[in-house]
């Protein structure tokens, strides 16, 4: 009877402390981030312009334009495209690069330093080095090897430009991810790869049976982190190709910044910017439910 | 054996290498760049500069508005990074262990959830509209908003790690008689750590190098000014000299190499240390 | 441990951040102070107390000589500060400043566009007509900058667009006289060609420039090019029957012939500098690049003419307002805002600011002694010019068909092309 009040003392208490952990970060949240979205959700619903101060509330208008315009259409496509290359090419590579740097080899702090450089930069700045890289420098190099495909600024051709901007991605965007698998590697135990040596286990069955089943909780982080950067990928667009040549490698996030800030579409932008939210929360939650499902096999 | 080994040693090496030079080549031909007049760039991308060029530098080096914009990078990031530190760890943790028992909070992570799917420009313009009511438009402003969009990524990260990690400590501790609030200091928040250093790391990367909110929150005046702010306004004036260009590349990156060179073990340590428990 | 070391060094950056902004806190007010107090002291102030008012330049190329003007006034009106902040994003500067209502006190405008017609539809800057200032613009041009009857702006320059020419170029290759008819200009390209020289530097990955050019030359193929594409929005016209579009298309198929061979890969910024050092003999654009041409090579020898009608139509000039100056209607101090616009139509102010902007004045007793825009300067005098088409089209045109006739300069498919001009006018002019 006693030490059952004292339990409930000491739950009322940590109710409490547990309520004043997290009223402090909730507030801040309802105040800066989920206002200025229930506000943008009311601009959707208007004709605004992003200039004048008089603008007309229109109901679901703005969303039935866009689910009929083209353009949309193809900045979905391209956006697409370019996410699943760069999950693909990120989760390849990002578990390549973190088996060699898991390795027992001589200079491995230099190695695991140096490959982290591209991720402390700027979005900005390395697509503006890149932009000129790809005009002066990768020319150069593709006409002294006589390769045609590399001997123009790739970012001028429609099919390699989408390739060019992932390479920069890439280059910038796999440090963490290679990290993040490295430290679930350092987390599987030794012993388990030296028993599955001695039960006569090959190199493969071993990544397959071992490796990856203790990959799989970061995989679903990475998976979620790179899904939503490739899926609002705007920095390098900008820095390098304003979505040209033509509209080849125009994403949606500069879809939505032209309209709202060239095109005084304001409130329409937004619309689209809602149905790219809608869509991003429809996949992530399939593909969080996946891996969820996964990890519990 | 050995020889296999050794063989596949080599291969690692030669594929690490090769990654490297990957790396490298850029930035070696963006600093040798900046030291090169334009002349001496056209003739050559990739030799040593002779003789080194330094006027670039110097007009960077003389202009107040660099060391302004340097000082207003450092104090949002670490703004942010504080108020993450802060904020971040004690409510995932009320979050991870109240959950399976309250819905109240088990509403309020799904509704923090919701943040990530959110994209920026859905709450750009609304957001200057608020801050500027506020009167906020000012690094610090900026700084508050940053730390309030961070939460939803903050909290995904640190409250799944959190859920993974086994109760027996914490209940050891509350039976010795521990409160709610030693428990997480003394507990809980070592515990969190290396899944915090992964979140701190992403936070201060992505306030260091942001454009788009500082471009519309701070462009108010350049006492204002980030690094990334000013390298984009003072580049888009001179876009012409290529030396010059290059030069504002290199003084904006080196601020973050510095502080990289010498921060390299505990960030390389701090996302490999387990980060992500199996 | 590692956590806690990074913790320190993080709360030692803080503290030197928030040091820094004390600092400049107190800085500051103590500059606030001093000029508080040398007004009390002396009470000769011309507005007898301080203010300080924001200028917002969005011509960044010209921030530099707007600070030397602005100390200048300030030098000559105790007690008040103009600072000046500039911006290469001006759109979405000054889109977050409305939206913050927030507008700077002072600011360059560009009273012929759509986007600042609106702003000024909504009250956002100081009415203007009545000021005895006006009266320093040549008034058969001020006209051009009105709004319904109203002036919310004072026109400072007006830009010009033709063909550059690098005249050491055609020298090199015999060419003794500059060409000025379109057969002359391509038959130099010729000469040219067969000497392997470039004739046309095109910087077709910048697709800014290439809206612009679009812009410009539609307008000098039909200066009323609105009328045709409100033609094609309703359906009296398809876009593939447009003599205008197909004009363009034309034009464009003659001079890729002489283009660059990296056209597709080269910016505006390469563009001008291979331009100014002799990597080719023409180049589109205005009035504004000279500036940049000087800073590239301060030898080039080149002059401005006039683009000719690639149909054998009339030709005129394309002019666009591209300095005024206007006051925000939420001003600190309206006399003081006024006062500015009117110290910058004074003949030695606005010599200075033309010295550097290279445009061609519009303020009476500026000398326009730029020998580049000779030619240019006589049409302006002559009237021979017509207001650029941007002013005319509806707002986000030039933005929606820029990525199409990105597409038509890269592939020369004109039955891709008029589909997507077809789809993008309708879109924009039937909303």
């Amino acid at each position: 009877m006693k030490k059952a009040s004292h339990i409930g003392a000491a739950n009322r208490q940590q109710n409490r402390v547990f309520a004043l952990f997290t009223v402090p970060g909730f507030l801040l949240y309802c105040a800066f981030f989920i206002t200025p979205v229930i506000m943008g959700i009311y601009y959707s619903l208007t004709d605004w312009d992003g200039v004048t101060r008089k603008f007309n509330f229109i109901g679901m208008e703005n969303y039935g334009k866009l689910l009929q315009n083209k353009q949309f259409y193809n900045s979905l496509v391209f956006t697409f495209q370019y996410t699943i290359l760069l999950i693909f090419f990120t989760v390849v590579l990002a578990v390549m690069l973190s088996l060699l740097l898991n390795r027992k080899i001589k200079g491995l702090a230099f190695f695991r330093a140096m490959y982290f450089i591209p991720a402390v930069l700027s979005m900005l700045t390395v697509g503006l080095i890149f932009k000129q890289l790809y005009y002066h420098v990768v020319p150069a190099i593709g006409q002294t090897l006589g390769i045609e495909a590399l001997s123009q600024n790739p970012l001028s051709n429609s099919a390699l430009a989408i390739w060019a901007i992932l390479f920069v991605n890439l280059w910038q965007g796999l440090p963490i991810p290679t990290l993040l698998f490295l430290a679930g590697l350092q987390g599987i135990p030794s012993d388990l790869y030296e028993a599955a040596a001695l039960d006569g286990a090959s190199a493969w069955q071993r990544f397959r049976t071992i490796t990856i089943p203790f990959l799989m909780p970061v995989l679903s982080v990475v998976l979620v982190l790179t899904l939503k950067s490739g899926l609002m990928v705007f920095d390098y667009i900008m820095s390098m190709t304003e979505g040209g040549p033509g509209t080849a490698t125009q994403s949606v996030a500069y879809m939505i910044y032209l309209h709202g800030f060239t095109q005084n579409k304001y409130a329409y932008s937004i619309a689209e910017a809602i149905v790219i939210g809608i869509i991003i929360a429809l996949i992530s939650a399939v593909q969080i439910y996946f891996t969820n499902k996964k990890k519990a096999v | 054996m050995v020889g296999a080994k050794k063989q596949s040693n080599l291969i690692t090496y030669i594929i690490l290498i090769a990654g490297l030079l990957l790396i490298i080549l850029p930035l070696y031909i963006t600093l040798v760049t900046a030291f090169k007049s334009n002349e001496q760039s056209s003739v050559s991308y990739f030799t040593l500069p002779n003789p080194v060029y330094l006027d670039s530098f110097k007009e960077i080096l003389s202009s107040e508005r660099y060391y302004m914009a340097l000082g207003n990078t450092v104090y949002v990031t670490a703004f942010v990074l504080i108020g993450n530190l802060i904020i971040m760890p004690p409510m995932s943790y009320a979050l991870a262990r109240r959950m399976p028992h309250s819905r109240i909070y088990r509403y309020m992570y799904f509704f923090l959830l919701l943040g990530i799917f959110i994209p920026f420009q859905v709450k750009m313009m609304p957001l200057v509209k608020l801050l500027s009511t506020l009167n906020m438009m000012n690094p610090t402003g900026m700084s508050v908003l940053c730390i309030s969009s961070s939460t939803c990524e903050s909290v995904f990260l640190l409250v799944g790690y959190m859920s993974a990690i086994p109760r027996d400590m914490e209940e050891a501790a509350y039976i010795d008689g521990a409160g709610t609030f030693l428990t997480y200091r003394t507990i809980v928040f070592p515990l969190l750590k290396p899944m915090l250093a992964t979140v701190l790391i992403r936070q201060g990367l992505w306030m260091w190098n942001d454009f788009m909110l500082p471009l519309i929150t701070l462009n108010r005046s350049w006492k204002y000014w980030t690094l990334t702010l000013f390298q984009y306004n003072f580049q888009t004036d001179y876009a012409v000299d290529y030396s010059l260009t290059f030069a504002t590349f290199v003084m904006s990156m080196l601020p973050i190499l510095v502080f990289y060179c010498f921060m390299q073990k505990a960030i390389i340590g701090g996302l490999t240390s387990g980060a992500v428990k199996s | 441990m590692k956590l806690r070391r990074f913790a320190a060094v993080l709360m030692a950056l803080a503290m030197l951040g928030a040091a820094g902004c004390s600092q400049s806190e107190t800085g500051s007010q103590a500059g606030g102070d001093a000029s508080a107090a040398s007004t009390d002291n002396g009470g000769t102030g011309n507005t007898g107390a301080s203010v300080e008012l924001e200028l917002l330049m969005t011509k960044p190329e010209t921030a530099g000589v707007m600070e030397e003007i602005a100390a200048k006034f300030c030098e000559e009106n105790e007690g008040v500060t103009i600072n000046v902040t500039s911006t290469s994003d001006g759109r979405t500067v000054i889109q977050t400043r409305l939206s913050a209502n927030e507008m700077p006190d002072l600011m360059n405008t560009f009273p012929l566009e759509e986007f600042y017609k609106s702003m000024f539809a909504d009250g956002r800057f100081v009415d203007i007509t009545d000021q005895e200032f006006l009266n320093n613009v040549k008034q058969d041009t001020l006209e051009l900058s009105d709004y319904e009857g109203s002036y919310y702006a004072v026109p400072m320059s007006v830009s010009t667009y033709g063909i550059y020419v690098n005249n050491t170029v055609l020298k090199e290759n015999g060419i003794e006289t500059t060409p000025t008819t379109w057969d002359e200009i391509i038959a130099a390209c010729e000469t040219l060609k067969a000497n392997g020289v470039t004739g046309f530097i095109l910087p077709n990955q910048d697709v800014g420039n290439v809206a612009q050019r679009f812009e410009r030359t539609v307008g000098i193929i039909n200066n009323d090019s609105n009328s045709e594409f409100q033609k094609i929005a309703s359906g009296e016209m398809t876009a593939a029957d447009s003599p205008t579009l197909n004009a363009w298309c034309d034009y464009n198929d003659q001079l890729l012939q002489y283009a660059n061979s990296d056209h597709m890969g080269m910016d505006y910024d390469v563009a001008c500098a291979d331009f100014s050092n002799g990597k080719g003999a023409f180049m589109l654009s205005g009035t504004w690049m000279l500036s940049t041409i000087q800073q590239n090579n301060p030898d080039a020898d080149v002059s401005l003419i006039a683009f000719p009608n690639p149909t054998g139509g009339e030709t005129k000039v394309p002019i666009n307002v591209d300095t005024a100056f206007s006051v925000g209607e939420t001003c600190k101090d309206m006399d003081v805002g006024i006062q500015f616009l009117s110290y910058m139509t004074q003949p030695e102010i606005a010599q200075m600011y033309c010295d550097v902007d290279g445009n061609v004045s519009l303020i009476e007793g500026v000398t326009y002694d730029i020998p580049q825009h000779q030619g240019m300067l006589e049409a302006v005098d002559s009237g021979n010019v017509f207001v650029t088409a941007v002013n005319f089209w509806p707002d986000g045109l030039r933005e929606e068909i820029r990525p199409y006739c990105q597409v038509y300069l890269q592939d020369q498919n004109r039955d891709a092309f008029f589909a997507d001009a077809q789809t993008a006018i309708e879109n924009i002019y039937n909303g």
